[in-house]
């Protein structure tokens, strides 16, 4: 036990062995020992590296560290009670002025020793220590830069820091300290049990040593408090006058009266009070950027509480890891693992910046502590695909994709279930509650999203839903997944026998999309060709044009888009920015989509761009697809701004795009000298022509049942009661067109997506609406595309193409006159009576909610006109005869030249 | 009497300390001078030649940062002014420091403290032929 100088708290002779003053001795002391043991296998050329590799290998090496480590804590809080002891009754006056001054210096210099030994780590809390140091010495009025470098050398080498910190801080503590106390050794009892008490600690306790994965960088524990300071002074030279402040009491102390001083030792206690305060904030209370963090992610451990295991040292011949410059214990098991992409490979990256855990312990369980399973997920990129080294501005702006956030998703879903007076906003599926409309979300759609954590391994199939970066990035090879399959059934349950990790790399095939987009649109589906249908897989009739899912539902093969049957994928149009996000937040996929048809099918040659001149990340992309070859340097500017990188020009000089994954030039064909004749379809989009069908279902009913087993996919929980929906029809057929309202109009293609009802009463009780009924279309783009576009007729004479729905759409002359008669062949909606898959009455003005967006629409009645006259023509002229084709030049004056023979409809001309 | 004073006042243990005291000036100062002429050694002009194969947007290099866009490439050291702390991230079109969270926009101002003063600008010149890029780094 210790005791201080004090009279008045005096603890029983049995257990006082020295004064507070005398453990600082033998701490110093066995800090001397146990550094001039640590100078052995420390290598100052290259400290990081020398450290981790002794770690993993060399017992006694981390027995000295961490004894270095402890006994200088220890000195140091010894020393500043010991210096209050002494204030506390007012020895100072005792002590020769010439000998307080010394001790007042030896106090930095005790400081600068404990902080230079923080720097010597080299790890990334010790590099950034050293450029602040350097920069507030350096920021000392007329010697600064000379003494930062004498005090703290350079950069590039820390030699002359490790000097110091060896010799020269060394011995003037030790002189300052027998010319203050006429002893070296102090008592070996002290020594003893000191001793003892440090081994324990550094058996049980390792000192610090930064893993590089943590954003989160602060000094060592006595500095925190300056730290905060340094973050509110935006010139933190002014640091030294704080300290000037506060050492000048202590300066003058013995020659200050007995009330001088005093007041004198107030001012200190209530500083080291303040700055007491302050390294609290700092230790526990700032994060990342030291930002205020209460969630304790920011608690920085100034020791990491691994206890040394007997016999798990080895002297192995591990790689080094080049990204990080260190050894990684992880390797010690898992050395023979192959199947990585090279910039993801061991030697490049090590383990731990993906994986976590701890990679400087040789000990399993310690390495495996806090380990990522499943790195990548959007919970935990920060410290794993995030982190400052890798991609930390892919997982910053993923944040903003219409994949993370699924806004349109919930603001239509709102809008559908009068939660939202328009089907807009900025909303994010992580901060939806549990009103009918975001209940409904999180029984039925809330797990397609790129956050819905992937939480086992294994390859991305038919049934896997979000996973953030795994989503798109994970492949398996035949090994890796048959390794994994054993694991999965015992074979193999010590993964130390692994020999092949899955990939990640940008082999993104139409199956990583696959999961979540087989759904609502269902544009996975269509665009390989498949129909959904109601069938049940234990019903279906043997027949090569069904396909069952992983998840039971039944397809029906249609016609697959024709980008499908050239062998392309999604990602041969849809690029990074796209898919991750751009940084911006979109209410709509249609917006935040930015390649179009016309990107690759124009007329004119568009612009174009030297491979230089692209952005990092394509660049990136590009060299990591060998694609930045010479016949690659320029890529057209697509018509949406975008760049479309994987194009090129073919050995007869004609633009192809080449396939991302396979490599395959698609030639990029000019659109048809129809779809661009006259300004008659001027507004028409290609999909508008092109789209062969689009999955279609009518007749949708949805109430809570509060009996059946729900599941909330957002909280990843089952749980009793569950939003369920009664389908009525699903249909393949050629898409309805409406108007799309932006910069200019367009006509574009449709579907019947809400014909729905939806009961909330058996949500919520006294509810003013409880039934609600909606008729909207959504725009689709539905990734069925075909070479020929539709007929003039499947237009203009179809009642399903203008909004009416299915039926007999017939042209009725009498004498004359002429008019159009409509026979619905579904029955009338009681709720609106209006045929069940009709989109607006026939023949009449819209009027009210008509669509899922607030920018689109049906066809207003002027323009159901508009198109039914051209209907009316079509009723007898050949849609390929040369006069309709001139309608498509200039309408009207075909009209004036119409013959005594045609009769039209005369409320439409 | 006098002189015998005089003597007691300043003793041979004294005068010991006042010489050691006046050596240690000198001693300080060539430590300082030594610094003064390895630091001016080891900081004597220098350039970083890349080739002109530049990414547009934020590129990492050691000891400074590129920046590149349509009309020119510009480099500044990736030192943050507050406090010298190494800057490695990029968030948005910021420059963000680790240390205590200063932003600074692609042309080096500093947008959000602590820092307020803009990051320093290397020079940077591209050889008309070539295309290599020199950048003078001090």
């Amino acid at each position: 036990m210790i005791n201080g100088n004090s009279n008045n708290v005096r603890l029983p002779k049995s257990i006082v062995f020295d004064t507070f003053g005398g453990i600082a001795v033998s701490a110093l002391l066995l800090c001397v020992i146990s550094g001039v043991i640590l100078a052995i296998p420390y290598d100052v050329s290259d400290p990081y590296l020398s450290i981790s590799a002794f770690i993993l290998s060399n017992p006694g090496a981390v027995i000295a560290r961490n004894m270095h480590y402890w006994s200088a804590q220890i000195f140091l809080v010894f020393t500043l009670i010991h210096i209050w002891d002494h204030f506390r009754i007012g020895t100072e006056k005792g002590i020769h002025t010439g000998i307080w001054f010394r001790l007042g210096i030896a106090i930095f210099v005790i400081f600068y020793a404990m902080l230079s030994g923080f720097i010597l780590k080299g790890d990334t809390d010790s590099r950034q220590a050293l450029r602040i140091f350097s920069s507030l010495v350096e920021a000392i009025p007329l010697a600064g830069s000379q003494l930062s470098y004498v005090l703290l050398g350079s950069e590039e080498s820390y030699l002359l820091l490790y000097v110091n910190h060896i010799a020269i801080a060394t011995i003037f503590i030790i002189a300052i300290l027998f010319e203050h106390a006429r002893i070296i050794w102090g008592k070996t009892i002290t020594f003893v049990v000191l001793g003892l008490i440090l081994l324990v600690l550094s058996i049980f306790f390792q000192a610090p040593l930064h893993d590089g994965q943590s954003a989160i960088v602060k000094g060592p524990w006595y500095f925190l408090g300056f730290q905060e300071m340094l973050h509110w002074m935006h010139r933190p030279a002014w640091i030294w006058v704080v300290v000037l402040v506060v050492a000048l009491p202590v300066f003058i102390m013995p020659y200050l009266a007995k009330n001088s001083a005093r007041i004198a030792k107030y001012f200190l206690f209530v500083a080291l009070v303040f700055y007491a305060v302050l390294t609290i904030i700092g230790y526990f209370f700032r994060g990342e950027e030291w930002k205020w963090s209460w969630t304790g992610e920011g608690i920085y451990m100034p020791f990491d509480p691994l206890p040394l295991i007997p016999g798990t040292y080895q002297d192995p011949q591990l790689t080094e890891v080049a990204g990080y410059g260190r050894f990684e214990s992880c390797m010690l098991c898992h050395q023979e693992m192959k199947g990585f992409s090279p910039a993801h490979a061991p030697e490049a990256i090590g383990c731990v910046s993906c994986h976590l855990g701890n990679p400087f312990t040789p000990d399993k369980d310690q390495a495996h502590a806090n380990m990522l399973l499943v790195p990548g997920n959007l919970d935990n990129a920060a410290q794993s695909c995030g982190t400052a080294q890798c991609h930390p501005e892919i997982t910053d702006r993923i944040n903003t994709t219409l994949m993370t956030t699924m806004s349109g998703i919930i603001s239509v879903n709102r809008f559908v279930f009068n939660e939202l007076p328009l089907p807009n906003g900025y909303f994010n599926i992580h901060d939806i509650g549990h009103s009918p409309a975001d209940q409904h979300l999180r029984n039925m759609c809330a797990r397609c999203h790129l956050g819905n954590p992937k939480t086992e391994p294994g390859p991305v199939t038919q049934e896997s839903r979000g996973g953030g970066c795994n989503a798109c990035h994970l492949n398996y090879s035949a090994v890796a997944q048959s390794e994994l399959g054993n694991f999965f059934g015992t074979l193999m349950p010590d993964s130390s026998l692994w020999l092949a990790h899955p990939t990640l790399n940008l082999n993104i095939s139409n199956d990583h999309c696959f999961g979540c987009h087989s759904r609502s649109g269902r544009i996975s589906t269509s665009f390989e060709g498949w129909h959904e249908t109601l069938l049940h897989r234990d019903e279906i009739p043997v027949a090569d044009t069904l396909r069952v899912l992983d998840d039971g539902r039944v397809f029906r093969y249609i016609t697959e888009d024709v980008h499908h049957k050239a062998g392309m994928q999604c990602i041969d149009c849809h690029d990074s920015y796209e898919l991750m996000g751009d940084g911006t937040y979109y209410m709509h996929e249609e917006d935040q989509v930015m390649i179009s048809c016309e990107d690759c099918h124009f007329n004119e040659m568009p612009a174009f761009m030297n491979l230089a001149d692209l952005d990092a990340e394509t660049r990136k992309i590009l060299q990591l697809k060998d694609m930045d070859a010479e016949e690659s340097v320029f890529s057209p500017m697509g018509n949406s701004g975008r760049v479309i990188w994987n194009s090129k020009f073919d050995r007869q000089g004609d633009p192809v795009l080449i396939g991302k994954v396979s490599g395959r030039e698609h030639p990029l064909n000019a659109p048809a000298s129809i779809c661009s004749r006259g300004k008659a379809h001027s507004d028409l989009s290609c999909q508008a022509c092109h789209t062969s069908w689009v999955p279609q279902c009518i007749g949708c009913h949805n109430e809570y049942d509060p009996k059946v087993a729900g599941y909330d996919m957002l909280k990843q929980k089952e749980e009793a009661g569950s939003w369920v929906e009664y389908v009525g029809l699903y249909l393949a057929d050629l898409p309805t067109l409406g108007v799309v309202e932006g910069e200019g109009r367009q006509v574009h293609t449709f579907v019947p997506g809400m014909i729905l009802t939806i009961d909330k009463s058996t949500y919520m009780e006294d509810i003013d609406d409880p039934l609600v009924f909606h008729r909207l279309y959504a725009p689709l783009s539905a990734h069925t595309t075909v070479r020929e576009g539709r007929s003039c007729r499947s237009c203009h004479n179809d009642p399903l193409a203008i909004g009416y729905g299915r039926g007999e759409l017939e042209y009725v002359t009498e004498g004359e006159n002429a008019k159009w008669v409509f026979t619905p062949k579904y029955a009338n909606n009681p709720n609106d009576m209006l045929p069940e898959d009709a989109w607006i009455p026939f023949l009449k003005q819209p009027d009210g909610n008509y669509s899922t967006r607030s920018n689109t629409r049906p066809f207003s009645l002027e323009e159901q006109k508009h198109i039914l006259l051209v209907g009316a023509c079509l009723e007898c002229h050949d849609e390929d005869s040369e006069l309709m084709l001139s309608t498509m030049d200039d309408f009207d004056a075909v009209l004036e030249r119409k013959s005594a023979k045609c009769i039209l409809p005369k409320d439409a001309i | 009497m006098k002189n015998l004073q005089h003597k007691q006042k300043y003793s041979r243990r004294d005068f010991i300390s006042y010489l050691v005291s006046l050596l240690a000036i000198p001693v300080i100062l060539w430590w300082l001078i030594t610094g003064r002429r390895e630091r001016t050694l080891s900081s004597g002009a220098k350039s970083i030649s890349l080739s002109g194969d530049i990414p547009m947007g934020v590129s990492f290099h050691e000891g400074f940062v590129l920046i590149r866009d349509r009309e020119s490439i510009r480099a500044y050291e990736s030192k943050c002014t507050h406090l010298g702390c190494a800057i490695k991230k990029v968030e948005g079109n910021e420059l963000v420091c680790q240390c205590h969270g200063s932003r600074f926009d692609l042309t080096g101002n500093a947008v959000k403290g602590p820092a307020i003063n803009p990051l320093k600008e290397f020079l940077v010149y591209q050889d008309a032929v070539s295309g290599e890029i020199t950048i003078q780094i001090k």
